[in-house]
């Protein structure tokens, strides 16, 4: 496996203020360092409410 | 990881925090939050035991392609062990699987998955509509 190297000349890290309304799913919020991330979010749901107990999506239920 | 860092956060202020959602001050070696929700709507508030089963919905079993890891990442700094100051963070909401972290990390594995169903009459119920 190959080596990817990152240099950081400078490692100081300050930040004020952070001021957030809302994060939906699957979000990240960091400060500092970070390698790797990896991000998931499935959401199903139907387009619009279907009658008689149908979910509104096919193939599920 | 390698070099640890100090975190300093003055004020942290977070109101509501959902499914499976972390806050971390300080490093960590990995953080993977699972989340996993099934939401029924329905008209009338009727709901048997048992009625429904995640494995049943392929959307908590469908695969999700990883990426493929093809170097290894070697992070180098010329301060040692700098430090993270952080002054004020104010969050109103987070929802499933969320993050939040002051400090370093090596890997952040965040998962959400959703079902969201609704069951409507397709006739309205008797009475439905009547004035009193």
């Amino acid at each position: 496996m190959e080596n990817l190297e990152l240099a950081v000349t400078s490692g100081e890290l300050s930040i004020g203020s952070v001021s957030i309304l809302a994060m939906s799913v699957s979000s990240v919020l960091l400060v500092g360092d970070l390698v790797r991330a990896h991000l998931v979010s499935v959401f199903e749901s139907p387009l619009e409410a279907e009658p008689n107990g149908q979910d509104g999506v096919s193939g599920d239920g | 990881m390698g070099d640890v860092r100090k975190s300093v956060v003055g004020e942290l202020s977070v109101l509501s925090v959902d499914n499976s959602s972390a806050i971390e001050i300080g490093d960590t070696e990995r953080l993977a939050p699972v989340s996993r929700v099934l939401a029924v709507q329905r008209q009338e508030a009727i709901f048997p035991f048992g009625e429904f089963a995640m494995r049943n919905y392929a959307a908590y079993s469908r695969p999700v392609p990883l990426p493929v890891v093809a170097e290894r990442l070697v992070m180098k700094r010329d301060l040692p062990k700098p430090p993270v100051h952080v002054g004020s963070i104010r969050i109103i909401a987070v929802s499933s699987s969320v993050i939040i972290q002051v400090g370093s990390s090596c890997e952040l594995l965040a998962e959400s998955r959703i079902k969201h169903i609704r069951h409507l009459f397709r006739e309205p119920p008797a009475g439905a509509g009547k004035e009193k």
